[in-house]
């Protein structure tokens, strides 16, 4: 880059830190382009500029896999795809007219990039619930959630807004925006703000999407650095989920971290064991607890979430599912007792397919949220899932230890595999795609199994080993299984 | 932490359980805590990762060596 532009950006950056930041009575107002550029937020809002310099949603026009699914995808459909990717990647790009179709992202101001202040502070409406239907007002009025903006010495108009308030139900249907995503072929593929719909948290005393992914402080702080800013409850803007950065970007550690503290109290689990037939029958009992949405969620199709439950006779494997070598994509796995978490896509013929806008419609098995807080609702545990391994429930040889791990991969390396195969995505970035544990290994031995419950079936006494609080007594179902789908 | 007996002293080596609860939303948390003791008399609970907004309570309940248990629940809210 030539000296001459970066001491220009420099130059414009202090300008900005010094128009939004001045203590005079009588500040500069910003202009509609300065309030575009993320940097311009940072000169007094530094600590929720660096939050959301390392989140997703500064990443979401960087991200690789995105990059390289936008480019198949345009060139495979002809250019038909057209906005789809980038309305939700790059929604300000799109809405300033600087793209039609992402493929031109490296072209662009970087304050066109990602998922901007401006964006998600701007939005004015909701006009639908997927595919990002936002409109954005046109008064340059930053909208938030505090109902009484400071007004003296500020450098931007600004307003309350619901839709930005992580008390109000309606910020949900902001995120849903661009968090339920709907193939053009008509497939809902990403149902994220669906799935919590059907759940109980948008009733009283659940939780918006904010409330878990953007949690605030326990302190009274001032979410501006200007003089007399009033003390708030600020509100974290690194809004974990599951997917992290691949390339060099700011904070990742810290959002791995943050990935990692999400993922850990998401599932409740318990390893069942009933002497039969002279050996033991083997369960696996899991329940979403946590989480507002299905387990996985997000673009489901590409997630990977599996089992691993491995019995030992002291140190002799009798049993085991769910070992897969570390690089090694679990859907090639010949496990014919795999227990894997994904959606699969299908064309208009019915035809299983692997990329989004082929999808016409999909199946899925995830395990879904709480549906009810009524404890004496006979739904209440609908989200206890029992899992016999192997799936017909035969037993196995009895064991005396059985440990189980819970792995996700955000995107699972057979669709990078596919992309690299295609030529749309650096091969490199394959080994840098983690894979999370969900919580701390399970293990079960006769001293641990101290829940128990009686097999209605059988009439046997089954002895559960948890560590997260799971009520094994209560009602379980079967987990959910898919019929159409390999693997 | 500190626990006491009746008289505002000190108890040492107790053992309690400790279970973080939501009891609106009628489920825990898969993060266990534990109670470890403290040179000074007091206890630590950790890690207690209350991790939605909501009420909570935290119940200890005693694992004494002989005799009766003994529990208290304490209450918190966490504001989302």
């Amino acid at each position: 880059m030539p000296a001459a532009v970066v001491d220009a950006r420099l130059f414009s950056l202090a300008m900005l830190t010094l128009v939004a930041c001045s203590s005079s009575s009588s500040p500069t107002m910003m202009t509609r382009a300065q309030l575009l550029d993320p940097q311009a937020c940072q000169g007094c809002h530094p600590d929720q500029y660096s939050q959301w310099s390392g989140s997703m949603h500064a990443y979401s026009s960087k991200d690789p896999v995105f990059r390289a699914m936008n480019q198949r995808g345009q060139r495979e459909t002809s250019g038909q795809l057209g906005p789809f990717c980038v309305k939700c990647h790059a929604p300000m790009a799109v809405h300033e007219g600087a793209t039609t179709d992402g493929l031109n992202l490296d072209q662009l101001p970087e304050q066109l990039h990602g998922v901007t202040c401006f964006f998600c502070h701007s939005v004015a409406s909701v006009d639908g619930v997927h595919n990002n239907p936002l409109t954005l007002a046109s008064d340059n009025v930053l909208r938030g959630s505090f109902a009484d903006p400071l007004v003296a010495g500020r450098s931007h108009l600004a307003d309350y807004s619901a839709l930005i308030d992580r008390q109000t139900a309606a910020s949900a249907s902001m995120c849903g925006a661009c968090h339920d995503i709907q193939a053009p072929p008509g497939g809902n593929i990403e149902r994220t703000f669906q799935e919590w719909q059907a759940t109980a948290f948008p009733a009283v005393l659940g939780n918006t999407c904010a409330q878990c992914h953007m949690p605030q402080s326990t302190e009274l702080v001032a979410v501006a650095k200007v003089p007399n800013a009033p003390l708030r409850r600020a509100h974290d803007h690194s809004s974990p989920g599951v997917d992290v950065a691949l390339t060099d970007f700011p904070n990742k550690p810290e959002q791995l971290n943050l990935v990692q503290a999400s993922l850990n109290p998401t599932l409740q689990t318990a390893i069942c064991v009933e002497r039969f037939a002279g050996g033991s029958k083997v369960s696996l009992i899991v329940d979403n607890a946590a989480a507002g949405h299905s387990f996985p969620s997000g673009s489901a199709q590409d997630r990977r979430a599996w089992f691993e439950l491995t019995a030992y006779v002291a140190s002799n494997v009798v049993y085991s599912s769910g070992a897969v070598p570390a690089g090694t994509p679990v859907v090639s796995s010949p496990d014919p007792d795999l227990w894997l978490l994904r959606d699969c896509m299908f064309d208009g013929t019915g035809a299983q397919v692997d990329m989004f806008w082929q999808a016409a419609s999909y199946e899925g098995n995830a395990l879904p949220a709480i549906v009810t807080f009524d404890i004496s609702s006979p739904d209440f545990y609908l989200g206890h899932k029992q899992r016999y391994f192997p799936p017909s429930g035969s037993p196995i040889t009895t064991p005396d230890r059985i440990t189980l791990k819970v792995h996700v991969t955000p995107i699972g390396l057979d669709v990078l595999d596919d992309l690299i195969a295609s030529g749309d995505l650096d091969a490199g970035l394959r080994g840098l795609m983690p894979t999370f544990d969900v919580g701390d290994t399970l293990e079960w031995t006769p001293d641990a199994g101290t829940h128990t419950y009686v097999d209605r079936d059988t009439g046997g006494l089954v002895f559960c080993a948890t560590t997260t609080s799971l009520n094994v007594q209560a009602d379980k179902f079967p987990a959910p299984v898919k019929t159409h789908c390999s693997p | 932490m500190r626990i006491t007996n009746g008289t505002g002293v000190n108890q040492a080596n107790v053992v309690a359980n400790v279970l973080p609860f939501m009891p609106d939303m009628g489920h825990g948390t898969s993060i266990t805590p534990s109670m470890s003791a403290n040179s000074d008399g007091t206890y630590t609970v950790q890690p207690l990762y209350l991790f939605m907004a909501g009420i909570w309570s935290i119940t200890f309940t005693t694992v004494p060596a002989s005799g009766p248990s003994d529990s208290a629940v304490f209450f918190f809210c966490v504001e989302g």
